[in-house]
């Protein structure tokens, strides 16, 4: 297949176009920064904290982010966090310090060990035991707030995601699936939106782009970015969803991007309609960190796990 | 032609001209999870293949 732009040799297909290598590129660029600006992700005065991992989603929205920020000559950063899963984080970290050395990229990195006084691979199984908690529970509560926490210390005033097209389509198909609607009322290309300034709106400049483009972006880059499964995945409901719209996409091409677009239609009724629950938050008894509760979902965590969390 | 599949981290042998759209039907895999690399460069997936490629099948799912 040619490119439609040029008639060189095509890499990727879309609906209804082919692009090579170079076109591609140009598609990316254009698709990430039409995002950013559209949706008012980041503005000239913001300081941007970018949450990664070393996977092919982080590093691809950290070189996008660099792209935008040195264009417009906006303050930016990378924050890490080291979970404690062996043979998975340690590896993607390594790369991804190779990368930041490589662009000058200022990262810091924190860990659930040095924060919470214990790695996830110590406390799983006694969340799986004890509290029939899967590791990725555990996991997105203990990074969310930690990711959270860092970027503000750090004088963040924006949170960079990699989250792709996929990532979306899933969150709004498994909380349609578990029938909890106002969870959907958070998500969106900007999220964390609060009066409260101990929250640090989290921006997806990656929003419209597929995980396949992702990573074929990172290969034609050069990224070294080596294939490592969590070894958590496969016993979360996020995997089954993936799996599952995967083979909807492959029967109808475009499901994916249908869904989102979909989801985007009614975002502001469901902003509107779940406004009081998300505006009500409180703030935690024995943190004093913001939540929806009395007690906040890690020092809840913080007990059941005998975990030493550093407030 | 010999397939490298890195979700698995194997490598499997096919010994028959196709395109890569049937190798990937051949092996059940759903084309939007992978990249198809033959000899280095990203193809799609209406290309042919010849017994003497060497073709690796990146996987596109997130880590976690």
């Amino acid at each position: 297949m040619e490119c439609s732009k040029c008639g060189a040799k095509a890499v990727h297909q879309t609906t209804g176009q082919a692009y090579c290598k170079d076109h591609f590129f140009d598609y990316f660029e254009t698709k990430v920064f039409r995002t950013i600006k559209r949706y008012k992700l980041i503005s000239k005065e913001d300081r941007v904290c970018v949450a990664t991992s070393g996977g092919k989603d982080s590093l691809a929205v950290l070189y996008m982010t660099m792209l935008y920020c040195k264009k417009y000559d906006i303050d930016f950063f990378a924050l890490a966090i080291d979970e404690g899963i062996k043979n998975y984080r340690d590896h993607t970290l390594e790369d991804l310090q190779i990368f930041c050395d490589t662009y000058e990229i200022p990262m810091t990195v924190l860990s659930f060990k040095t924060r919470f006084g214990s790695a996830l691979d110590d406390v799983q199984e006694k969340a799986i035991k004890e509290y029939n908690k899967k590791p990725c529970t555990v996991c997105g509560i203990l990074r969310r707030s930690l990711l959270n926490k860092g970027a503000r210390e750090l004088g963040a005033t924006k949170l960079v995601t990699g989250h792709n097209l996929d990532d979306e389509a899933q969150s709004f198909f498994m909380n349609i699936l578990k029938g909890s609607m106002a969870h959907n009322a958070s998500l969106g290309p900007m999220t964390g939106l609060s009066k409260d300034s101990d929250f640090v709106p989290r921006v997806k400049p990656l929003y419209f782009i597929s995980e396949q483009e992702t990573r074929l972006f990172a290969f034609l880059k050069g990224f070294k970015v080596n294939f490592n499964e969590c070894p958590n995945i496969g016993l979360s409901f996020r995997a089954s969803v993936r799996d599952q719209l995967n083979i909807l996409e492959s029967k109808t091409p475009g499901i994916k991007h249908g869904l989102v677009n979909s989801f985007l239609q009614v975002l502001p009724e469901l902003k509107e309609k779940y406004k009081n629950e998300r505006d009500s938050f409180q703030y935690c008894e024995r943190c004093g960190e913001p939540c929806s509760g009395t007690i906040c979902n890690v020092c809840k965590l913080e007990e059941e796990l005998c975990l030493e969390v550093k407030h | 032609m010999e397939v490298y599949i890195e979700k698995t981290q194997s490598t499997v042998l096919y010994e028959k001209a196709c395109t890569a759209q049937e190798l990937l039907e051949h092996l059940n895999i759903i084309p939007s999870t992978v990249l198809i690399v033959k000899n280095g460069e990203v193809i799609l997936p209406d290309e042919a293949l010849s017994e003497t490629d060497e073709v690796k099948l990146l996987s596109v799912v997130s880590g976690g």
